[in-house]
């Protein structure tokens, strides 16, 4: 509800309750009619404060790609505010484990962390200058996700044409490990590996078979040779099935790989390793899919000067503000490597991300709240 | 169906097909119990109206009841046990899909027809046809009708022992193969389950916190496939496997399922602790390792040569020439042979295709097998 008194605050309880409405809604990003709920109440909040509103149908069941815009700026290059607004959680854990609740500095609620707190704080932040009746030097453009969590797939090329048309993108996902934010990710690549053998009952004819379970297993050595953890590649076959009887040869076998790479160059020599696995047994086939699935984010000068002047912005709102490199993944990766300087991570701090213990530390708020208005204003 | 009882009795196929015909109707996969209780009562409805003396033991652990017949007359001591099971390895619907029952020439197709209820109808109407003659046998049969084979008997071994070890000799009624092939050997087989647990950690933050149990196992497959030895007839598979939570996890959970055959004892205390004695090599993993020895390995010995031989003599009194043979697949005749009493496996109807979607028995066979358990019962001492 738009509050017009003369010296409008930043108010931590204020910014909590409006956490609240948004947390509520529950949204697990396999559930395109949940998300949408969400959507539309942040399009209503927006619209509420006079953006400009776009809304693209969901895909694939997915939920909507909201855009808005402040109605000042122009239509020239601008901050992209980057959120997404699905989480992990099924729906059901706001009425179990993950109930909205305080303890102490700790305020628990599913998707609280990752990231509803860190894609309101935004929100709060051009509510506040529309409260004071004041303008940004650049329009801000917001733009909510809803399926980060799987990988943006049908958001994806919608997030690079708009990280293309702006100068600077500010990403919502939470600051961890003390208050940091992030400016480096490592880039993430999937792949889905396919072994095909020949059945054959294993006690009568096991000659006639070819295992794709036994060539899995060869293969799966090599990709874990890959793991080089003093220069960050990382590989990880996440899930394997295969065989339909324990006395049957295996016709087929499929395993998943999650590689995280430090940079573009580690990602097309590992992509390509990948690529070029052969089958030790000759009479097995294998069929391999995927590819880089969020490149490589990596600080490079625009990315450093932008975190300089963050850093400065903080200072002046009297906290310390680092910044770090994560292993995980974000939409960020994919502005950074469009050469868009990103900064990303400058929601609330808190823990848990993904698992049954979420919070935000609500004494992040506020600071986190000035910080973005002061980005807001200061960014030319 | 009535009981016929003219003065010659015939042994006549269609009468036999029609019969096998009622019993692979009521499908029975292994581990639908209730399916298989419905065929239960379907042969001992059978066997209740040719005079058997009938007992039925409750099934265990969600699979069919085991019934067992036997003649009234011959007294108590040891006798014939005729072995058959009355699962298959079909799920219900495959009649009326892929295995419907129909004749194409000498093939009759159908789910199980040929492992291994034609064989089972077999020696029941060998038994009924004695009946109809008013005979009785020198000794008495028990016939025994196990409810869960395909997945090993593990709630029948026991009792399938206990009544092998009270009995002279045992007919097993697996389909014969490889043109028309009784059974005097078989390997043995082992079974395991290996279950391989690590530390879960996001593969993306925390990776070096993880350790990974699908890595852990992929050492383990290579080894247990390694074991495979053509030339001393000993091989492994590991048929099963699945594992991890998510693409972006190191996975904290694996677990495999292993077959393993062996050919003789020597084989098996050589080969099963290997298995059994898998331990972790990443000090943070753990390895489990459940199962063993499933079916003894079926070696031809003196008794079941001599039993073979007696059959082969009746065989060809009736026409045919009666051969044998070795095979990888186990059966329920490994246990009773692994006990010294003399088996004599595959004395089903002749056919191909078991497990599959091409399964058929061969009606040709249905007449001079069926004329060879009759002279089997007459003339087994």
């Amino acid at each position: 509800m738009p509050d017009t008194t003369n010296t409008p605050k930043v108010d931590p309880d204020e910014i909590l309750e409006g956490i609240r409405t948004w947390v509520d809604i529950e949204t697990p990003s396999y559930d395109g009619e949940a998300v949408n709920k969400l959507v539309d109440k942040v399009e209503a909040d927006m619209r509420a404060i006079g953006a400009d509103i776009d809304r693209v149908p969901g895909q694939d069941g997915f939920g909507d790609i909201l855009t808005t815009r402040t109605p000042w700026g122009g239509d020239g290059p601008g901050i992209l505010v980057l959120s997404h607004v699905d989480t992990v959680h099924p729906i059901g854990m706001k009425d179990g484990i993950l109930r909205w609740r305080r303890e102490g500095d700790s305020v628990f609620g599913p998707g609280i962390y990752d990231m509803k707190a860190g894609a309101y704080l935004a929100y709060y932040a051009y509510r506040h200058l529309v409260r004071q009746g004041k303008q940004t030097p650049l329009p801000i453009t917001f733009m909510y996700i809803p399926e980060e969590e799987i990988g943006s797939p049908t958001s994806r090329s919608r997030i690079e044409a708009a990280a293309k048309q702006n100068k600077y993108v500010l990403v919502t996902e939470p600051a961890r490990e003390g208050g940091k934010i992030v400016t480096a990710r490592k880039g993430v690549a999937h792949f889905q590996l396919e072994t095909t053998g020949m059945a054959a009952h294993a006690g009568s004819r096991p000659e006639d078979g070819r295992s794709a379970i036994h060539e899995m297993a060869h293969q799966i050595v090599k990709i874990q040779a890959m793991n080089d953890f003093e220069r960050g590649v990382s590989a990880n076959v996440g899930l394997i099935t295969g065989g339909t009887g324990i006395n049957v040869v295996a016709s087929s076998c499929r395993v998943e790989v999650d590689i995280r790479v430090p940079d573009a160059e580690a990602g097309e020599e590992f992509v390509a390793k990948m690529m070029d696995l052969k089958p030790v047994d000759p009479d097995v086939t294998l069929e391999i899919t995927g590819g880089m699935n969020r490149p490589p984010f990596e600080k490079n000068e625009g990315i450093s000067k932008l975190f300089e002047h963050a850093k400065e912005v903080c200072a002046e709102i009297g906290f310390d503000l680092e910044d770090m490199k994560t292993g995980g993944g974000s939409d960020g990766n994919f502005t950074a490597a469009l050469g868009i300087p990103t900064l990303d991570g400058l929601g609330a701090d808190g823990v848990g991300a993904h698992a049954h213990h979420e919070q935000i530390y609500f004494s992040s708020l506020e600071p986190r709240a000035k910080m973005w208005i002061r980005l807001l204003e200061t960014l030319e | 169906m009535a009981n016929e009882t003219t003065n010659n009795p015939k042994v006549d196929p269609d009468e036999i097909l029609e019969g096998i015909r009622t019993w692979v109707e009521i499908e029975s996969p292994s581990n639908d119990g209730e399916a298989v209780n419905r065929m239960v009562n379907k042969v001992e409805t059978d066997m209740q109206a040719i005079g058997a003396e009938l007992e039925r033991t409750p099934g265990v652990d969600g699979f069919g009841d085991i019934l067992t017949a036997r003649t009234p007359w011959g007294g108590d001591g040891p006798g014939i046990l005729v072995m058959s099971h009355l699962d298959t390895v079909h799920p219900i619907g495959m009649i009326e899909d892929v295995l419907s029952w129909r004749r194409e020439g000498d093939s009759v197709f159908g789910p199980g027809i040929y492992d291994m209820k034609s064989g089972a109808y077999m020696a029941y109407y060998a038994y009924r046809h004695l009946v109809r003659q008013g005979k009785q046998t020198p000794l008495p049969i028990t016939f025994m009708f196990i409810p869960e084979e395909e997945v090993g008997s593990p709630t029948s071994q026991a009792a399938i022992e206990a009544t092998a070890k009270k009995n002279k000799y045992v007919l097993v009624t697996e389909p014969a193969r490889d043109g028309g092939k009784i059974v005097t050997g078989r390997r043995g087989s082992a079974r395991f389950k290996i279950t391989v647990n690590g530390v879960p950690a996001h593969s993306g933050l925390r990776h070096q916190d993880g350790r990974s149990a699908i890595r852990e196992m992929a050492a383990h497959i290579l080894f247990i496939e390694g074991l495979t030895d053509y030339e001393r007839n000993v091989t492994t598979n590991v048929g099963l496997i699945s594992g991890g939570t998510g693409t972006n996890v190191v996975p904290s959970e694996c677990v495999i399922e292993v077959d393993m055959r062996l050919p003789d004892m020597e084989a098996v205390d050589e080969f099963v602790p290997k298995v059994l004695n898998i331990t972790n090599i990443d000090p943070d993993c753990t390895v489990t390792v459940e199962g063993g020895l499933n079916r003894p390995p079926y070696k031809k010995d003196e008794g079941i040569s001599a039993l073979y031989e007696h059959a082969k003599g009746l065989a060809a009194d009736i026409g045919f020439d009666l051969q044998d043979m070795y095979t990888g697949g186990g059966s329920d005749g490994n246990f009773t042979a692994a006990l010294g009493v003399p088996t004599l496996d595959g004395l089903g109807a002749d056919g191909k295709g078991a497990h599959a979607h091409d399964e058929q028995i061969y009606f040709s066979s249905l007449e001079e097998r069926t004329e060879l358990w009759i002279r089997l019962f007459e003339t087994l001492e």
